[in-house]
């Protein structure tokens, strides 16, 4: 159970992420879209959508066994399923699929408030583990 | 599907299982399954999981496919296991994992297809 109380990054605060559970592999995310985050045709831009997912997947990893030190992703990618309206809270929950010592896969699922499919996401970590 | 000796397993409604059993024909120099090997059983099974959902007519082409390797597969059988994520008018998503005989991960894909009329770019 990973319940450290970490300042988040300069990127959460300005976004209005936060971590609403992380343990055994998975870490759920949430962001409340605002208007300062929308793009050309008035919906979430898919940056932000992004940027969620990648931090949901990025602290999916932190909750391993032995412990991940560092990990910064190297390849990311999104399929954009349903817009998301400006205003809707956003929950990202990140998984890991697979992690080696040098590397982590992981995948992502942002869904919208009634919990319809917004986007599916996987990247590819390069990470640092502890020495167990 | 035929040339790698590739076959469907199972198949239900938005899931499919195409397998494959791996032998030198399909490793490359460096003694493992070539990627391109993997990769053609995952889309198989994408493709095919999408098309269980799709209406009589219509079949799919994959416009978009990403994949990672996790794990080099060697010999036996690798299963890909193709489910669909989501349908919409104009695009399709679906994602596959590929599994060796031990049910290890080896690797798992994502891609996006697009409905077309089936016989289409098909001869």
């Amino acid at each position: 159970m990973s319940s450290e109380t970490r300042a988040p990054s300069r990127a959460w605060a300005w976004l209005g992420i936060h971590e609403v559970s992380s343990a055994d592999g998975q870490a759920v995310l949430e962001m409340t879209s605002s208007e300062d985050m929308a793009n050309h045709a008035g919906f979430v831009h898919g940056g932000m959508i992004s940027a969620l997912a990648d931090s949901a997947m990025g602290r999916s990893l932190r909750t391993i066994k032995p412990g991940v030190v560092r990990a910064m992703s190297f390849d990311l990618k999104l399929s954009f399923i349903s817009a998301a309206k400006v205003g809707e809270t956003l929950r990202a929950t990140g998984q890991v699929v697979h992690a080696g010592r040098r590397t982590a896969i992981a995948g992502c699922r942002v869904e919208g408030p009634d919990g319809r499919l917004v986007a599916t996401a996987s990247a590819t970590f390069a990470i640092t583990r502890e020495k167990e | 599907m035929e040339t790698l000796g590739a076959r469907i397993s199972e198949a239900e409604p938005g899931r499919v299982v195409v397998e494959l059993i791996a032998g030198p024909q399909h490793r490359h120099g460096g003694g493992v399954v070539q990627g391109g090997v993997v990769t053609q059983i995952a889309d198989a099974a994408m493709g095919m999981s999408l098309a269980t959902l799709q209406e009589d007519g219509m079949w799919n082409t994959t416009i978009e496919l990403k994949i990672n390797f996790i794990r080099p597969a060697i010999e036996g059988r690798l299963r890909a296991v193709g489910r669909v994520i989501e349908m919409r008018q104009t695009l399709l998503f679906s994602e596959a994992d590929v599994f060796d005989e031990r049910e290890r991960l080896v690797a798992r894909a994502s891609s996006t297809c697009m409905p077309v009329p089936e016989g289409q770019g098909r001869e």
